[in-house]
């Protein structure tokens, strides 16, 4: 990209120091409509910081990793989101922490990324499902916020507490495992000690765990987190 | 004679099998098949497992599916996390040709396919559209006149409810009905459609945050002088009951709240005993509840 350009840009929002890496992106992202220039092509480099991570196509990055698991018609409802603030007003993540399923919606429609992926209100969604009943635009909100978590943990942004599950997961294959006392209530009510799962037959449990190698789950699990 | 492969995720069997005990005895009692599913694994956990990497989620949960595939015969559960994994996997490899392939590639490798045979239902399922709550109602030893339950729905079974088909998500009554069913009366208390705090990896990630939310609902619980809170889901379950323990270590908050799983509550209106149905291996007390359920039942005799 030619260098004036450039300059215009990063000039416009080092005047806007003050405000949010957000409502820059926003400034900025006008300026690009205006221009025509294709999103991806822009460089944004301050003098000081401006814009970090900004990724113009992190939307559709977005669209397309969900679209592997669930409809494109209803994932493509994400580029319709009009900030009208429903989901916000239905989370009870939102009442008690600074979780705001509102601006992760706006964060990842302008693109800043590393600020979505990086964010530990992220985990605070308990994936209750009333943001995504209520949307007017029908936009599967829930469903993106884990698409978006498995994009951060791809990324390395993993907490320890998490990766202790993943363990468990890839030592028994449960996520919860049992215990002397669980094996001894068990027997005095009568159902078998072990219950009927993979932790009465290893050779399932092998099968489990082959699969776990075969998806890339076991070397997303220990390559990953801080 | 219905008969079902009974599911049991990880919470059921491994922390509270008291629920798989109840659920066993009572879909006995009406005549119930349950078969086990051997091999089975995590579900695994839709807001856990599914936050880190979707497709490892869908294909163990497509085998989970197939194991009840060979026994030819449909999913039922008592977990609201495993209902979620296991029908949304289903409803997803049901409309799309693709994901399936795709999905039957890695499961290729372990000898396993993915053919799309059998349905999940959730044991609310079987109690209300196989068994039927008038036959339920005939069957009662011991209604469960004069006690107030606290209805706690969890988040999975309704929603999304494009995909679930329980009628509203924001006015369900399929609980309620069986809670009235049972001779109880079933309180509205505030945020009774709220999560419980646990789901979606916050239980295991942010543990005084889920705790929040669970102080929270019982504290409406409590009230409205219910005598006892029912859950539909081992996870929900086992929050509210360990997570009243966690609350007295960690907040100071004394509740002394029953946690009742479904077809406990079934259970000891059938006439069976607290051991019967497992309510002894919850943390937090049961008896004020057994109590009342005494006393109530000297007073329907004594009336009669």
């Amino acid at each position: 990209m030619e260098r004036s350009k450039r300059t215009r840009f990063s000039s416009a929002v080092r005047k806007l120091e003050c405000l949010r890496p957000v409502e820059k992106a926003y400034i900025v992202q006008e300026d690009l409509l205006r221009s025509k220039i294709p999103a991806r092509d822009i460089e944004l480099t301050g003098k000081n910081e401006t814009v970090t991570g900004a990724k113009f196509d992190f939307r559709d990055e977005i669209i397309e990793a969900a679209s592997k698991i669930f409809r494109r018609d209803h994932m493509e409802r994400l580029r319709t989101c009009l900030q009208c603030g429903k989901c916000v007003g239905s989370c009870p993540s939102g009442r008690m922490t600074s979780w705001r399923i509102r601006r992760l919606l706006q964060e990842a429609t302008l693109g800043l990324r590393d600020n979505v992926c990086s964010d530990e209100n992220l985990w605070d969604c308990t994936t209750c499902y009333t943001c995504q009943e209520r949307c007017p635009h029908g936009i599967p909100t829930t469903d993106i916020v884990r698409v978006i978590r498995n994009l951060a943990v791809r990324s390395g942004h993993m907490k320890e507490k998490h990766k202790k599950v993943c363990q468990m997961f890839l030592t028994y294959g449960h996520a919860i495992a049992t215990s002397d006392e669980i094996r001894n209530i068990r027997k005095r009510y009568g159902l078998r000690e072990l219950p009927p799962t993979v932790l009465s037959h290893p050779e399932q449990l092998k099968e489990v765990l082959y699969i776990l190698e075969k998806t890339g789950f076991k070397i997303m699990v220990e390559g990953s987190g801080k | 004679m219905n008969r079902y492969s009974y599911f049991l995720g990880c919470i059921t069997p491994n922390r509270y099998p008291g629920i798989e005990l109840a659920t066993r005895k009572v879909l006995g009692t009406f005549d119930i098949e349950i078969l086990d599913v051997e091999g089975a694994s995590c579900c695994p956990a839709p807001g856990v497992f599914g936050s880190f990497d979707l497709m490892t989620w869908l294909v163990v949960a497509a085998r989970n599916i197939c194991i009840a595939e060979e026994m030819n015969s449909d999913i039922m559960v008592t977990c609201n996390g495993c209902y979620a994994t296991l029908h949304e996997a289903n409803y997803l490899l049901k409309q799309d040709d693709k994901l399936r392939d795709d999905v039957n590639i890695i499961l290729k490798t372990v000898n396993r396919e993915y053919k799309g045979i059998v349905k999940v239902k959730h044991v609310i399922e079987v109690l209300s559209e196989d068994i039927g709550y008038e036959r339920i109602k005939q069957k009662l030893s011991r209604p469960l006149s004069g006690v107030k339950v606290a209805v706690h729905y969890g988040c999975h079974f309704l929603k999304p409810s494009e995909m679930r088909r329980h009628g509203s998500s924001e006015r369900p009554t399929i609980i309620d009905d069986f809670v009235r069913a049972l001779g109880a009366q079933s309180v509205s208390y505030k945020d009774k459609l709220t999560c419980c705090g646990a789901g979606g990896g916050v239980r295991a990630g942010s543990s005084d945050l889920a705790l929040n939310y669970t102080r929270s609902k019982i504290e409406n619980i409590v009230h409205e002088g219910a005598d006892c809170v029912v859950t539909p889901c081992a996870f929900c379950h086992f929050q509210f009951d360990a997570g009243q323990v966690e609350l007295s270590e960690t907040q100071g908050k004394q509740f002394k709240l029953p946690v009742v799983y479904l077809t406990q509550l079934l259970g000891l209106a059938l006439g069976m005993s607290s051991e019967d149905v497992g309510l002894d291996g919850n943390k937090t007390q049961v008896q004020s509840l057994l109590e009342k359920l005494r006393v109530q039942q000297i007073a329907h005799a004594v009336k009669k």
